[in-house]
């Protein structure tokens, strides 16, 4: 069966063609939500919600980007909707702590560094944050962040760049350390 | 190979560490959660009748736009000064509960009304438009769409209720934003049916008090 004919048939409440759908789709929108949020509870919460969204408005996805474009769309609003309200009940610190003890087969790379890395990307203003993640981290184009952001394309690279500029200021003691 | 280039290199490999999700994505456990809200959802798409948005509210409503961001601003920022907080830092719950609601909020609810009457024009306009007019809207959209996240990030959204309405309201925003120069008939129909089963305009028409009215 085609992904057109399973949504047809999940968009008519086929729970069946449902699973298969999220089945197909959900581990990249885990990851994704994971790495916007660094909280396994957080991350399941917030990918739980897009599917959620996605299947009871199923019969808006107008088929001119893929599923997956669409699916990531919803779970960056709701990921980055979902961090706003973490942050303002002062939790976000926890949401790191617990991150940090996640993941023990991490790559190889010096341990300061690396946290050092981590909370300066942690500091960069949200838009160039989601934008870093996405890209450098998660792989995806600036075609599918701008679509997933509502924002254009060179938008998405602007603040790339932008972004990398300021991990390299932050970073600018360990300055060295990753030439070598 | 200059520093800048080699510290791009090592970035990309570095930031792959970045809060490195489990190998095993919980697929069973978060399916279950899934399937008991779509079982315990109740989607009952009302066939709100179709409206046509009058001429002057069309052509008024993008400089009441630039208006209403600017009263959103105001509210914002008096929002916050009244907390005694700078505008991006977390409000822990103890401040926010001994600041006096009535007193904290009178300017930010009517720049919230301001803008759920000036959405509302927007979508009411949406729906009214021809596609020759639709970039028009969709850049009349986008201004609502950073207003509105612009609120999402304030105060105003520390209802339920409110931050619900604007989340649902950011996710149409988004959707009008991204649509194509020529938008086919059937999915203006799509839209509207989305509009419509989502109450997004009965809602917001329930949050904007009598006398209210977009560009005031």
């Amino acid at each position: 069966m085609t992904e057109a004919e399973l949504i047809s048939r999940a968009a008519n409440g086929d729970r069946v063609a449902q699973r298969a759908l999220y089945d197909a789709h959900v581990d990249r929108v885990y990851r994704l939500a994971f790495r916007l949020a660094g909280d396994d509870d957080l991350a399941r919460d917030f990918t739980q919600e897009t599917f959620i969204r996605a299947f009871q408005r199923l019969r808006d996805f107008r088929g001119e980007s893929a599923l997956s474009t669409w699916l990531h769309t919803i779970a960056t609003t709701v990921s980055l909707n979902g961090l706003r309200r973490v942050r303002r009940i002062g939790a976000r610190e926890t949401v790191i702590e617990d991150a940090e003890s996640l993941g023990s087969e991490r790559r190889e790379a010096d341990p300061d560094l690396r946290d050092a890395l981590r909370a300066a990307i942690d500091r960069l203003p949200e838009g160039y944050r989601t934008v870093f993640v996405m890209h450098d981290v998660e792989g995806f184009t600036h075609e599918e962040i701008g679509t997933a952001l509502g924002i254009q394309a060179g938008t998405s690279k602007a603040q790339l760049f932008r972004a990398r500029g300021r991990l390299r200021e932050m970073l600018a003691p360990f300055a060295g350390a990753w030439s070598a | 190979m200059s520093d800048d280039d080699k510290f791009d290199t090592w970035l990309q490999s570095a930031a792959k560490t970045y809060h490195e999700p489990p190998d095993r994505t919980p697929r069973l456990e978060m399916w279950d959660e899934i399937e008991h809200a779509l079982d315990a959802a109740q989607v009952t798409p009302l066939a709100a009748p179709r409206e046509r948005a009058a001429r002057w509210r069309r052509w008024s409503a993008p400089l009441s736009a630039i208006a209403a961001a600017l009263l959103v601003a105001v509210g914002v920022g008096t929002g916050y000064w009244l907390r005694g907080r700078a505008p991006n830092t977390p409000v822990a719950p103890a401040v926010a509960a001994a600041t006096p609601a009535g007193k904290t909020n009178v300017t930010l609810d009517v720049a919230l009304q301001q803008h759920m009457a000036n959405a509302e024009a927007l979508l009411v306009a949406y729906r009214g438009v021809d596609t020759s007019t639709d970039a028009h809207v969709r850049s009349w959209a986008r201004d609502v769409l950073g207003t509105t996240r612009l609120l999402m990030d304030s105060p105003a959204a520390s209802d339920p209720s409110r931050r619900r309405l604007l989340e649902d309201l950011e996710l149409i925003l988004v959707q009008i934003v991204q649509l194509p120069d020529s938008l086919p008939k059937d999915d203006r129909t799509l839209i509207d049916r989305s509009l419509s089963r989502d109450q997004l305009l009965t809602r917001l028409r329930t949050a904007i008090p009598a006398g209210i009215v977009s560009g005031t």
